[in-house]
């Protein structure tokens, strides 16, 4: 085997501390990988109108394949019965058109919140930090509410939130970053600018909808607390490009957001160009974050519990915790989003912003207490 | 072009600091200095706090900006490289550092490859090796999967320094790399520096150490720095003397030489740290001696702030060796001869220039007996103190005429005195002004009237 040639485990007679970490993060990659993957396989069956285990899966597996697998798509429909097609064509619009579409933007969502809060985390070496805390999703959907003001047609719509949400989380980030270097600055302070921030946004965003009364923009709830009610194919198409290209070059840069915890004259003295490296991650993480956010609204707290968690059983290290951030805020997305549709029962769904806040305020009164003995200071 | 016609290329520099000079808020931190560090030298920075040790290895490795002056690390220069590259050349070993995360040990010391990796690479097997090697070499093998933050502060230390072998890069730079350590550990870690500087290698270490023990015995130079700059460049034999370790640390200390073994030993409370330009003069006493008779007054004299003087004495007397071994001064002539003309003259040159002179009980014969009439213009002046009784009896190798010098001193105002703590309390009254932050100022030419106005001066 090559481990017995491994030099590190040979020459100076080392424990095998280094395999069984590996062995320890494989598993922990796997076991949110086997969640993530049974999440993604019981969520479709989740929704207001009861629909058959097996016509989910089999609509699902019918439309994915393009017809190749499943020739019938709904098995527990007999299909000599009139409006056998009728029937089925419902489901499906139910389920590939609404609930598909819908978990997957959820999970995407969940995904990119986790994996730029973890960034954040690392950036700032500050354990508040969270693109909801820190105001970037704020300045995001102020820039997306300033697409719908102009009465686009759909398609520029959709072409455009992105890009201005991006527009206004880089604003934000710049904002954010300045009060960060501040000499007087700590934790909190980025925590109480972003709150600030955020405040700010939202007003605007109401003074703006209240000028323009004719004009489509959302409800207010919608950029508070968030919504999936709207997710289509497109947004997820959309929501995923953004994510494959900043979340990508986020993945690879665990190893210097490790330096960065060092202080940054350490990891200056270890050859990272820290400046250039904390511009580039808050730039990544903040498209990330514009993306979901412009599609979604402002969904809170998930940024800050993904990495705390993964951290809390798998250790702090960045090229481990950024993936497993981003796993981890997908499973917890498409479970709130489950939670969200089916609590108040007979239709009525609640804004997935809600439970998130049920779940993450709390745990940042329990994060700011438990602080003191986090050791830092940055 | 020239270079390539040359047939012996000098052997570049481990590094090579020209004229650097740095600010920080318009404070200038650290005055031009020039250092250079060739290959295989072992150099020991020392100096008290906020010397510039620091800022000189920080200006170095290009973490703090030079205003002035120019950097080469292993001959290219350090503008000219990205900071990856300037990390593979040298390793720079902090001495505390900020960790935000518990990572574990091993995760810790493997940071050190950053250099070769950058962000993107995985650990290669050679990779792995280095962080190996370097966690047995730092003893810190064994907390290879314990969080940074549950090691003690010698154990993380260690670590620290793990992580810089880990960079496998021919030129260490560490400041106060033994701070928190035991002292096995810390044998242990400057015996490993000392094998890791190697000519062939071309490998060098520069540390920043408080301990001049240490700094002594285990580096080939040693640079002295003080408010800003370098005060003296060396071998530890060479540079570490009574004066200057008062001069740079205001300590007055004792200074054993063992063949080329230097150990110092603080003797006094400290006189409190000085600005700069404001040089330290201390009251300055001469001892008469030879042959064993000032042993106890030497060491009395140790213990207290002067700067102290003997002789003559002839070379390879036990009083001379006291002497060399104390790191004071001696007036010093060749040994089984009579006491010459220049040393005399240099004798009567230092009588002059000093506060107060203290006579021991010595010996006296026709070849030294100059030694006691030179006393005399002197009794009047300053306080010349006559201890351990007239030379008579056993003591007398000159007829008689011994004791009749004897008696002319203390006609002319020598005052006889009784045991070594009597004469510190009399010294004590008659030359120091009361210790701490105020200047002591004592000309080196004391009038009489300045004299007198130091007089009475005890401690509050």
């Amino acid at each position: 085997m090559r481990r017995s040639k491994a030099p590190f485990l040979g020459t100076e007679d080392s424990p095998q501390f280094l395999e069984s970490m590996r062995r320890a993060r494989r598993r922990g990659l796997l076991l949110l990988v086997g969640a993530l993957a049974l999440c993604l396989l019981l969520s479709p069956l989740v929704g207001s109108v009861p629909v058959p285990a097996l016509d989910v899966w089999g609509i699902i597996v019918h439309r994915a394949t393009g017809g190749l697998v499943l020739a019938q798509p709904c098995p527990t429909l007999p299909v000599y019965i009139d409006g056998y097609s009728d029937s089925c064509s419902t489901l499906t619009l139910i389920v590939w058109d609404n609930r598909v579409p819908e978990m997957l933007v959820a999970a995407l969502v969940g995904g990119s919140l986790g994996i730029s809060g973890a960034t954040m985390q690392g950036l700032f070496r500050n354990p508040l930090a969270d693109p909801y805390l820190m105001g970037i999703s704020g300045g995001a959907a102020l820039g997306a509410a300033a697409v719908f003001l102009n009465n686009l047609g759909p398609t520029q719509t959709e072409l455009f939130l992105p890009l201005f949400a991006f527009l206004g989380a880089l604003a934000t980030a710049a904002i954010v970053l300045l009060a960060a270097r501040s000499p007087k600055s700590s934790p909190q302070t980025l925590l109480l600018t972003g709150v600030a921030l955020t405040a700010i946004f939202i007003s605007i965003i109401s003074l703006l909808s209240s000028l323009r009364p004719n004009t489509e923009v959302l409800p207010l709830t919608f950029w508070e607390l968030g919504s999936f009610g709207a997710a289509s194919w497109v947004q997820f198409q959309l929501i995923l490009s953004g994510l494959l290209v900043g979340g990508s070059v986020l993945l690879l840069q665990g190893r210097d957001l490790n330096l960065i915890q060092l202080g940054d004259e350490t990891a200056r003295g270890l050859g990272s160009d820290v400046d250039r490296v904390r511009r580039r991650l808050l730039l990544l993480s903040s498209l990330v974050t514009a993306v979901a956010v412009a599609f979604v609204g402002i969904i809170g707290f998930v940024g800050l519990i993904s990495p705390h968690v993964v951290r809390r059983f798998l250790g702090p290290d960045y090229r481990l915790l950024l993936p497993l951030s981003l796993l981890f805020g997908a499973i917890f997305m498409v479970l709130a989003d489950d939670l969200a549709t089916s609590v108040l029962g007979g239709g009525g769904v609640l804004p997935v912003g809600v439970i998130t806040a049920f779940v993450g305020g709390p745990f940042l009164i329990w994060v700011l207490y438990r602080r003191r003995s986090l050791g830092t200071g940055a | 072009m020239s270079g390539r016609e040359r047939t012996r290329k000098p052997e570049p520099l481990c590094l090579d600091l020209e004229q650097i000079e740095v600010r920080m808020e318009g404070r200038q931190i650290l005055r031009p200095t020039t250092l250079r560090v060739k290959p295989g030298e072992f150099v020991a920075l020392v100096g008290p706090n906020g010397a510039g040790k620091t800022t000189l290895l920080r200006a170095a490795l290009g973490l703090v900006p030079t205003s002035v002056g120019s950097v080469r690390i292993g001959g290219v220069p350090l503008a000219s490289m990205t900071p990856q590259e300037r990390a593979r050349r040298a390793a720079w070993m902090p001495q505390e550092e900020f960790q935000s995360e518990n990572l574990s040990v091993a995760e810790f010391v493997a940071l050190g490859r950053y250099p070769y990796l950058g962000s993107y690479l995985p650990e290669r097997p050679e990779d792995l090796a280095a962080v190996s090697r370097a966690m047995w070499a730092a003893d810190v093998a064994q907390f290879a999967d314990r969080g940074i933050w549950s090691l003690s502060g010698g154990e993380r230390q260690r670590a620290l320094y793990a992580r810089a072998l880990a960079q496998e890069a021919p030129l260490l730079l560490l400041d106060e790399p033994t701070s928190h350590l035991d002292m096995n550990h810390q044998l242990d870690l400057l015996t490993k520096l000392s094998e890791f500087r190697s000519r062939e290698n071309a490998r060098a270490v520069v540390t920043a150490l408080h301990d001049l023990n240490l700094a002594s015995r285990f580096a080939d130079r040693v640079v002295w720095m003080n408010h800003g700059q370098v005060v003296a460049d060396g071998t530890p034999g060479g540079t570490v003397t009574f004066e200057r370790v008062l001069q740079v640390f205001s300590v007055s200390v004792e200074i054993h030489r063992q063949g080329p073994n230097v150990y110092v030993l603080p003797t006094s409370t400290p006189v409190g740290p000085r600005p700069p330009g404001d040089d330290l003069v201390l009251p300055r006493v001469h001892v008469v001696c030879g042959g064993g008779s000032g042993t106890e007054v030497l060491y009395a004299l140790s213990e207290e702030n002067y700067l102290v003087s003997a002789g003559p004495i002839h070379l390879l007397d036990s009083d001379q060796e006291t002497c060399e071994n104390l790191g004071f001064r001696s007036i010093v002539e060749v040994p089984f001869t009579p006491i010459s003309e220049p040393v005399r003259a240099e004798y009567r040159a230092v009588l002059s220039e000093v506060d107060a002179i203290v006579l021991a009980p010595v010996m006296v014969g026709p070849g030294n007996l100059a030694n006691l009439s030179d006393l005399l213009p002197f009794a009047s002046a300053k306080p010349v103190f006559l201890y351990g009784g007239s030379p008579r009896g056993p003591r007398d190798f000159t007829g008689g005429k011994a004791a009749a010098a004897y008696d002319q001193l203390r006609a002319a105002g020598g005052i006889e005195v009784d045991g070594v703590s009597r004469l510190l309390e009399l010294l004590r009254q008659r030359l120091v002004r009361p210790v701490g932050r105020a200047p002591i100022g004592l000309p080196s030419h004391p009038s009489d009237e300045v004299l007198s106005t130091s007089l009475g001066g005890g401690r509050p």
